[in-house]
């Protein structure tokens, strides 16, 4: 190859490169220079936002761009810089899901919000989840005039939010590589309604892997198509291997289960030890009261399981204890991390290293490691996660 | 004070061009748009200072090849790295020579590709880049050099560039 031709096919190439990119709009990197901007000067104290002592070096990711697939859907969602978002707290940040439906990062001292990442009356649903490099939290939005919800990203440094998938529950792999979400399930919520809408049939998990935009699919088994229960959280293993499926009530008190599904080889999200199955439900351990059922249940970094235990009462079933607890796979208590309120639901369990979160109805409550839990905020939340 | 508009009119003519060129420095189009975004962002919050400088496209290339080759960049490679079902086709829809010159610079160092890119695409000359990457003219002139013959075999043909 001549020196011509390979400076001629080199210019080309990159030229192609450059005409199919799908760059943002200027506006938006120019708003993105200003949110950096502005984190620049509140790291370097000309705004007096720093609160606590603590490590620092908390960086925040750039924006990924989507590539391959479909292109992103801009909703039109707004966002709306504020000051107040945490840098050098010693704590990871904190994004949620506010009852009036934005998704807001807090201050993971003081609670008070910081940067609104979407207006309002946006996102539905009570899971919220964090890309594990702290760049992206993916929520459920509520299609309107449908019986669907979609899924969206959004980057924490800012930007337009874009759809990535119908469904709810978003759950991220611990590599960031897939999305574990559930489709089929109507009306969000810690205990949505099924069947309420659309076609009536199973729920499913599914899998997205995000930069192939592959699906993988573990529909509900045939037998129980007709009753099943509903999923109310997912969780990822450490190692990715293992999605952890909280599931709510069928009716009355019945279907309460928390159960491990093996990703590579299961073909049905309930963990039947039937062929298919491929996956097993986490006992209650002896000794606890009968009739206890896990509300709800996450992993922690270390592979143990960060739970809510509850216990119950008639039917329809009423919550008469709460325990957040840290349990073995087998379900026996290795701590109890928290105590719940009688009568309150307890959702959107989170850990990262050090530190654990969950909602007590829609009060946001952190705990750092063996230490007592706190109230962090009782602005009003239907879902929070750590940045981690 | 920085104007929206002199800011908007150097992102609108200069932005596609910044990611070709990034892709030839990192193979990778989502890394290439994320990189040169993320420097025009950094741009635009020294606007009033960067758009009075002779070339504001050589700023902003420089610091998207630095974003690229950070230690932050280098980590999410790592864990792109153990994506289950493999990376998404960087290929489609490019040229198949273009695609063997891109495969054939990531071979050699990150210095030699910048060399080699700034020389042959952005079309640089050798004292430039010196001053562009803060190196000696005699170290860009060895980079160039060893650059052109470790990319031969690569390319299974005579590059005499």
């Amino acid at each position: 190859m001549r020196s011509e031709e390979f400076n001629d096919r080199l210019r080309r190439g990159a030229a192609d490169v450059g005409g199919q990119a799908d760059p943002a709009p200027a506006g938006s990197v120019r708003r993105r220079g200003d949110r950096r901007r502005q984190r620049n000067m509140l790291a370097s104290g000309v705004v007096a936002f720093v609160i606590g002592a603590g490590g620092g070096g908390y960086a925040y990711a750039s924006i990924s761009t989507t590539t391959g697939g479909n292109p992103p859907v801009a909703t039109g969602a707004t966002q709306t810089p504020r000051p107040g978002v945490s840098n050098g707290t010693g704590r990871p940040d904190i994004v949620a899901v506010t009852t009036a439906g934005a998704v807001e990062v807090l201050n993971p001292v003081t609670g008070i919000a910081g940067t609104a990442l979407t207006g309002t009356q946006d996102a539905v649903g009570d899971e919220i989840a964090v890309s594990p490099d702290g760049s992206t939290a993916y929520f459920a939005v509520h299609i309107k005039n449908s019986c669907a919800d979609d899924i969206e990203s959004v980057p924490l440094s800012g930007g337009t939010p874009t759809v990535v998938t119908t469904g709810v529950l978003p759950a991220i792999s611990p590599d960031g590589a897939d999305l574990a979400f559930v489709r089929e399930q109507f009306g969000g919520g810690v205990s949505p309604v099924l069947f309420g809408c659309g076609k009536g049939t199973a729920i499913e998990v599914g899998v997205l892997d995000l930069a192939t935009h592959q699906q993988t699919w573990y529909p509900a088994p045939p037998a129980n198509a007709t009753l099943v229960s509903p999923i109310s959280h997912l969780s990822w293993s450490p190692d990715g291997k293992t999605l952890l499926v909280s599931s709510g009530p069928v009716q009355d008190n019945e279907g309460w289960t928390l159960s491990r599904l093996d990703v590579a080889t299961a073909r049905y999200y309930l963990p039947e030890n039937s062929a298919g199955g491929n996956g097993r439900y986490v006992p209650v351990a002896a000794g606890q009261s009968a009739g206890s059922y896990f509300e709800e249940g996450v992993y922690l970094p270390d592979g143990n399981l960060f739970v809510d235990l509850e216990c119950c009462s008639g039917v329809p079933v009423k919550t008469t204890s709460s325990w957040l607890l840290e349990v073995s796979g087998s379900g026996t208590v290795i701590s109890r991390v928290a105590q719940g309120w009688d009568g309150r639901i307890h959702s959107s369990l989170d850990a990262v290293p050090g530190w654990q979160l969950y909602l007590s109805g829609t009060d946001l409550f952190i705990v750092p490691d063996g230490q007592k839990a706190r109230t962090l905020s009782s602005a009003g939340f239907i879902a929070a996660a750590w940045v981690p | 004070m920085r104007d929206p508009g002199s800011f908007d009119s150097f992102y609108d003519a200069s932005v596609r061009r910044l990611i070709g060129q990034l892709h030839a420095m990192t193979g990778s189009r989502a890394e290439a748009e994320d990189c040169v975004q993320e420097a025009y962002a950094r741009a635009w919050q020294r606007w009033d200072k960067i758009s009075g400088y002779g070339d504001p496209e050589a700023w902003v290339r420089t610091v998207a090849y630095r974003v690229s080759i950070s230690t932050w960049r280098k980590a999410a490679s790592m864990r792109a790295a153990h994506r289950r079902h493999g990376a998404p086709d960087e290929s489609s829809g490019l040229n198949p020579d273009y695609v063997a010159i891109v495969t054939a610079l990531r071979q050699v160092t990150q210095a030699q590709r910048q060399a080699i890119v700034l020389h042959h695409l952005v079309g640089l000359s050798v004292e430039e880049i010196a001053r562009q990457t803060g190196a000696a003219t005699g170290t860009v002139k060895a980079r160039l050099a060893r650059g052109r013959q470790a990319l031969a075999p690569l390319l299974d043909e005579e590059v005499r560039v």
